[in-house]
Order: C-alpha cells, then sequence, then structure tokens
C-alpha cells in the first residue's frame, strides 16, 4: 500500500513537472530569456544550481523589478507556477527549508476594456500620457484620489470639460516663446513644466529662472475638452468604467 | 543659428575635415565608423599604450556605448542609463548625470545603453523606461525629458544612441520581440516636443496595411533599436526596421509584413516615406534588419552611384542605390547559412527553407545572427567593408503563442547548437562592399560581439569576449598589437585626437543577452568577468 502511494505521489509529480516544462518552455525559455532546459541566455542559468522553493515562488510570482523579469502572478495560474517550480527542481536542486509560500498581494487594477482605452498607446492624447494608475502612466497629473464615489455622468463631464485645476502655469521666455503648462517643481534657479503645447506627449522641461521674462496661472488650460475628443463616447464610457472600478491606491 | 546647423551637420558628414572629434555615434552620418587620423599606424601601433582608464561602476548586462568626443570632452553611457562627461585627453570627470530609473520599469531588452548624441549645446540619452532625456552639455543638468510611450505597457524601451540631424533629434524604439507596434521619433531638440513619427507598421487605410494578417499590424513588432545614418545632400534619414514579432512563427500575421525586416528612406524634415526595401518579406527567423546603414559612393559600370550597405543579421549584405531604393547586389557574409540559398540578381531570397510549427529544426545561424548588432567599418582608404562575423546554429521551434500587448511575443524558443559541419566561434573579415568578395578573414575562437574600428593608420581595431583589445593590418589582417582589458568586448571602439595626439578608446565590460547565451556552447564562457572600464590608449609621448 505504502508504495501505491508513493507511486501515485511519484506520478503525480511526474505529472506535474511535465505540465511545468511545458509552461517553462512557452514561459521560461522564450526568446533570449533562460535558454532551453534553463541553460541561460539574457537571464541567468536555472539548471544544476540550488534554489529554495520560497525564493522562485517570490520571484516568478513578483518578478524582479528593475530586471527583466515579469512578475507572473495573474498571468499564470497558481497552479502553473506550482508545476513550474517542479519542473526547475528536475533540472537542479533545491535547498532544504520548510516549504513556504508568500501571500499573493492583491490586485488593484483590473484588466478591463476601459484600461486598454486609458493607456491606447497609438492614441497620442491618451489618458497615460498624464495619468498615473498603479505603476503606469505619467505623472503630470496628480494622482487620482478614490473615483468610486463619483457618478459616471459626473466623472464623464470632468473627463470632457475639467481644465487643469491645479499648478497650471504659462510661461514667458526671453527667446519669446510662451507656453501653458503644469508646473512640476521648482530649485533656486529653475522651473519644471510639463509642457502640454505639443503634437506629441507633454514634455517635462527645465527652464532656467534667468531665461523666463515672466509666469503667471493658466487657469484656462483645458487639454480634456480637446483630448477626449479622440474618443467616442461609448470609449469614454468605458473609461469611467475601468476608473470607477480601481480600489483606492 | 542656421548657420551653426548647418556646420554641424557638414562636420558629420565627412569624417576627413575634423577627424579629431567622433561627433555622431557612427563617427560620421555615413556609419563608416573610419576616422582620417593617421598618427598611430601599422607601423607604430605596437608601441600603443593605456595612458587613463575611466570606471562607470555599473557592470550588469555589457558595457555596449561608443563614445563621443566633442571638443576635447568625452561623452559616454552605462548600463543603467548613467551619462559621464571626462576631460578626453586626461580621464578626469567633468560631470555625471544619473538618470532615475523607476524600479518598477522590467528590462526585457537589457540594461545596457549605446550612447549619446550631441547637439546645439545638449546630451540626449533614450532610456530604460522609454524616456528621451536632453541635458545641458557643460553642465549635465536636465533640460528636458518626454515620456514617449508608457515603458509599462508597451514592453518597449530604448537602448540605441539617438541621432541629431539639424534642428531635430531622432530615436528609434526596442520591442521587436514584444507584442508592440514600432516607430522612429524626432523631436525638436530645443523644446522637446514632437517634429513627426514614422510608424514601421502602417495603420488601417494606409498603404502596406494589407500586408498584414487581421489586426496582426497592432503587435507586428518592427522595432528601430540600433542607430540610422543621413545623407545631408538628398536630405534623407536611412534606418533599419527589425523583425516582425512574433519572432519565430508567422501563422497568425500571413503577409509580407512591411515595413519589418526593411531599410527606410525618410525625409529628414517631415519623416514621409521616400522609398523602403525589404530584405526579407515575412521573416520568420528574428532576421532583425536593424542593423547600420553604411553610406558610400562607388563607380559600377562606369557610372558612379550613391550606395546603401546593409548587413541583415541573417547572414547576407544587401548593397541598395539610397537615391531610388533599387537592389544593387546582395552577398553572403555568414559562412554558416541554412535558411536561404542565396539572393538572384532581382534582390529575391533563392530556397528559403521555413521551420515548421512544433518541429525543432536546425537552423544557421543562431538567432543571434551571422553578427550580432555591434558595427563594421568603412574605409576609404583600402575600400574595404570590416565586420565582425559569428559562426553558430539554433535548433529553433516557433509555437504559436497568444500576442498580448506589451509583453513578450517570440513565438517559440531555440537552443543553441554549434554547426553541422564546421567550427563554432568568430572571426573579423574584410570584403569588396560591392561583391562581397573577401579579402582576409581573422579567426577568433570565440563569437566577436564587438564594434570594430578603421583608421587612416591602416588599422582595424576591435575587441573579444576573452578582454584582448587588439589591432590589425587593414590589408591583410595580420595582428599587429594586442592589449588585456580583462574583460569582454561588447562596445564600439572609437579614435580621437586632443592637443595633436592621437588617442583610442574602448569600452570593456563582459554581458548581455548574445554573451549571456554563449555557455550553451562555451560552458566556461559563464565564468568571464564582467566589467565597466572604460580603456584610453596612445603612442608614449
Amino acid at each position: 500500500m505504502k508504495h501505491l502511494i508513493l507511486l501515485i505521489c511519484l506520478n503525480t509529480l511526474h505529472a506535474q513537472s511535465s505540465e511545468g516544462k511545458k509552461v517553462f518552455e512557452t514561459s521560461c525559455s522564450v526568446g533570449y530569456c533562460h535558454g532551453v532546459d534553463g541553460r541561460a541566455g539574457k537571464g541567468p542559468r536555472l539548471r544544476d544550481r540550488v534554489w529554495s522553493r520560497s525564493y522562485l515562488y517570490k520571484t516568478i510570482e513578483q518578478g524582479i523589478p528593475g530586471s527583466g523579469m515579469p512578475a507572473w502572478q495573474g498571468k499564470l495560474s497558481e497552479d502553473k507556477i506550482a508545476a513550474v517550480i517542479s519542473y526547475i527542481f528536475t533540472i537542479s536542486r533545491e535547498e532544504p527549508e520548510s516549504a513556504s509560500k508568500t501571500t499573493p498581494a492583491p490586485s488593484v487594477v483590473l484588466d478591463m476594456p476601459g484600461k486598454a482605452l486609458f493607456f491606447d498607446l497609438p492614441r497620442d492624447k491618451n489618458c497615460g500620457v498624464c495619468h498615473r494608475i498603479s505603476d503606469a502612466g505619467s505623472p503630470v497629473a496628480p494622482r487620482f484620489k478614490s473615483l468610486r464615489a463619483l457618478s459616471a455622468q459626473t466623472l464623464l463631464k470632468q473627463i470632457q470639460s475639467q481644465p487643469v485645476s491645479e499648478n497650471n502655469i504659462q510661461v514667458h521666455l526671453q527667446d519669446g516663446e510662451e507656453f501653458c503648462g503644469v508646473k512640476a517643481g521648482d530649485d533656486h534657479d529653475s522651473l519644471r513644466i510639463y509642457d502640454l503645447g505639443g503634437a506629441g506627449p507633454p514634455v517635462l522641461r527645465t527652464i532656467e529662472k534667468k531665461s523666463l521674462l515672466d509666469s503667471k496661472p493658466c487657469p484656462s488650460l483645458n487639454v480634456h475638452a480637446d483630448n477626449s475628443k479622440t474618443y467616442s463616447s461609448s470609449e469614454l464610457m468605458s473609461i469611467v468604467e475601468f476608473l470607477t472600478s480601481i480600489k483606492t491606491q | 543659428m542656421r548657420k551653426i546647423l548647418l556646420a554641424f551637420t557638414a562636420l558629420m558628414a565627412s569624417a576627413a575635415a575634423e577627424p579629431q572629434d567622433w561627433l555622431t555615434y557612427s563617427g560620421t552620418y555615413n556609419a563608416w565608423r573610419y576616422s582620417g587620423l593617421d598618427q598611430i599606424n601599422q607601423n607604430n601601433v605596437r608601441k600603443l599604450t593605456p595612458v587613463w582608464a575611466f570606471q562607470t561602476g555599473k557592470s550588469e548586462g555589457g558595457f555596449s556605448c561608443t563614445p563621443l568626443v566633442a571638443g576635447g570632452v568625452m561623452y559616454i553611457t552605462s548600463p543603467g542609463n548613467r551619462v559621464f562627461a571626462i576631460n578626453a585627453a586626461t580621464g578626469e570627470e567633468l560631470w555625471h548625470y544619473y538618470y532615475a530609473l523607476p524600479k518598477t520599469v522590467g528590462q526585457d531588452y537589457g540594461p545596457v545603453n549605446r550612447g549619446v548624441a550631441l547637439g546645439q549645446g545638449l546630451v540626449f540619452m533614450g532610456t530604460l523606461d522609454n524616456h528621451l532625456v536632453a541635458l545641458d552639455i557643460h553642465t549635465g543638468k536636465e533640460v528636458w525629458n518626454v515620456n514617449i510611450e508608457d515603458a509599462k505597457e508597451c514592453g518597449c524601451n530604448i537602448t540605441g544612441a539617438p541621432l541629431v540631424v539639424k534642428d531635430k533629434v531622432l530615436v528609434g524604439v526596442t520591442g521587436g520581440d514584444s507584442a508592440h507596434r514600432g516607430y522612429i521619433n524626432a523631436f525638436f531638440t530645443k523644446t522637446g516636443r514632437r517634429a513627426w513619427r514614422f510608424w514601421t507598421i502602417p495603420g488601417p487605410n494606409e498603404p502596406g496595411n494589407d500586408t498584414w494578417q487581421l489586426g496582426s499590424w497592432k503587435t507586428g513588432g518592427g522595432a528601430t533599436w540600433l542607430t540610422g545614418s543621413f545623407d545631408p545632400e538628398l536630405n534623407l534619414v536611412y534606418w533599419g526596421v527589425g523583425n516582425p514579432a512574433a519572432d519565430l512563427y508567422g501563422g497568425s500575421r500571413a503577409g509580407s509584413n512591411l515595413y519589418t525586416d526593411c531599410v527606410v528612406a525618410l525625409d529628414a524634415d517631415t519623416g514621409e516615406l521616400k522609398w523602403h526595401y525589404q530584405e526579407i518579406p515575412h521573416d520568420v527567423w528574428d532576421w532583425d534588419s536593424a542593423y547600420e546603414c553604411v553610406l558610400i559612393d562607388k563607380v559600377i559600370n562606369g557610372v558612379t552611384r550613391k550606395l546603401l550597405l546593409h548587413p541583415n543579421k541573417g547572414g547576407f549584405t544587401w548593397v541598395l542605390d539610397r537615391v531610388t531604393g533599387q537592389f544593387i547586389s546582395g552577398w553572403k557574409f555568414g559562412e554558416n547559412v541554412s535558411w536561404a540559398s542565396g539572393i538572384d540578381e532581382h534582390g529575391h531570397l533563392l530556397g528559403r527553407s521555413e521551420p515548421v510549427k512544433d518541429k525543432p529544426t536546425l537552423v544557421c545561424p543562431s538567432v543571434s545572427g551571422s553578427r550580432s548588432w555591434n558595427h563594421g567599418s568603412y574605409s576609404p582608404r583600402t575600400g574595404f567593408f570590416y565586420s565582425p562575423v559569428i559562426e553558430y546554429c539554433d535548433l529553433i521551434t516557433p509555437r504559436d503563442e497568444p500576442a498580448v500587448p506589451g509583453t513578450m511575443s517570440f513565438g517559440g524558443g531555440f537552443e543553441m547548437k554549434r554547426p553541422p559541419n564546421s567550427e563554432a566561434g568568430g572571426h573579423l573579415d574584410a570584403f569588396d562592399p560591392v561583391s562581397g568578395k573577401r579579402q582576409w578573414s581573422y579567426r577568433s575562437k570565440y563569437p566577436l560581439l564587438a564594434s570594430t574600428l578603421a583608421t587612416a593608420g591602416n588599422l582595424i581595431f576591435s575587441g573579444d569576449p576573452e578582454g584582448h583589445f587588439f589591432a590589425l593590418n587593414a590589408l591583410t589582417g595580420e595582428k599587429l598589437w594586442s592589449f588585456s582589458t580583462g574583460s569582454g568586448h561588447r562596445g564600439s571602439p572609437i579614435t580621437y585626437s586632443v592637443g595633436g595626439r592621437q588617442y583610442v578608446a574602448v569600452p570593456s565590460g563582459w554581458g548581455s543577452a548574445a554573451a549571456g547565451a554563449l555557455p550553451q556552447i562555451w560552458p566556461e564562457t559563464e565564468d568571464f568577468p564582467s566589467g565597466a572600464t572604460l580603456f584610453v590608449f596612445a603612442l608614449p609621448e
């Protein structure tokens, strides 16, 4: 009986690692990453090394910020992550430790159509060129406070017509250039301003105070009125739906 | 102002005019990587000695930059988007700028940077989170900073050097192995506002969009990750466009996939497409056509032709008429090329051998190419084109994988293999640029993954993975000098002169995707040390 249980366990492990091999081939050894059978590429060699299970879980789920290693949580199911770790231990050795698993962090931003529209890259004036949600987008506008309390109608109106209400500024430079933007910072001899006047994305410009003739608020700066027109009404509604679904960050 | 712009343009167009500086990525707009300096030459190079070294402190991913030199000041970048201005005669640091890179940004294309561009009193650098920054050339202070496209969402960034053309700075993008749509952007140097953008994949209702199946154009790659060339007389910018994504599987992007694997000629002022030449329609091997466009003039059948020489990762070099984009000739430079048998007189590929989905197939060269990105050189003295060449193959398995925008889209996997009938390794060769006839071949045990430098002293400089920086006789390939810098070479050497003394500078620092994969064939290379040191050499005073 004991042998049978062992055999079943071994079979399960085998099935898991062969599923894991598939996951590995389609997620980890793709492109220039960890190489076939973990033989290294741009990512480090995985085979013939000693790994702790908790390190693999943490690294696979959360990725390594600032490196090419992405966070797989949400992209691979828990079963698939477990399977790929089983597979990695067939090509490497496990460091003895009590097997533990980190608790997954709750995801704040849902993948929904409105999110794709918010960051719709080919659209020059997509929302993400000024607004930042979670860790994507640009910090031209202040972070959203919770939008869940707002009605869809109110939010839609804001998207279509709200002028830039904070830090708006108009500068006049000695070389004759004049433009409106959003003030991002100030030090002893320079001003930092997001220039919203170009055809492309906002430009964070550092203006030397000595080259400044004058500056004043620019309360009529209304990029929403123009930029929201690049979306259709139904697209704007999808964006509203997405924004009202975001939990407070 | 216009006068200054034109003067700067003229300087970069002609190497012979101002050989003391190295003002743009490839030395000059024609991408020759050639210098008219000849104080260091074939007769005295054996006396070459190190005069200073500079540590950048960042060794991850390989030290891959081309230093620039203007008026006795050198500008270099290290991995992680650090910029240093250095006294080019003494090695003393004048200023540095460390870009504040967000921790959350992934580095799917490695932490490398290939260098800056200079112009109008500014230093320009593309960043790992897809920004372009402009710094004051005297202080290193940031003057403007534009987020081109959200790196987190696009799965793309910038590792290549920008190119300043008149009052604009042009920059490409990575993302060829991602579900992404590539582009080249031009920004006004003064304000950072965008002047024009060229999409490398046409959108709906644009000519060429019908070369993409269904919606595949949106995620079709077409990266522009290296740096283009410029012909001031024709006012055309030439840029190589990379492979389509998914790299190895074409089943969901039927069609020729314009303008991937093309050379494009763009109006420098407007970004308008003047002509394109597609080297590999519907690429399924990752044969990035992103490499340098070398602009040379040669007499063919009694007529002087303006030519564009374009080495492709797949092992062939295309020679085009750069006025019209007409095909002139094509020649093989890799010794192990199995995916096509040749190029016919019209420029069409012969004997294409497409890998089959889910079936492992041996393909030569490997996805690292018959050459990596590191650039070759053209010497007007010898008339030869010099290029490193690498020899190994891959067992490729194409797979149908869903394209998720902003994430990797490779369409399969690969395993490095030795060539079936010859040694794996590398060589540095001299070619006739039009016929491709090989003049000599310098052999290396390991693949050569560094750029070359040609000089009027009849020298070719380059480095190897073991850390040897060496000089060859440009006419014969004979090795004349070598110095061990202690870490392998992945960058691009340059030469310049300050106060009448000629210097040669080279980044030494092993790393990168291609370097990281070498242990699959050469296990010992896993222990090759990384590094982050710029070495500078001169003749004893």
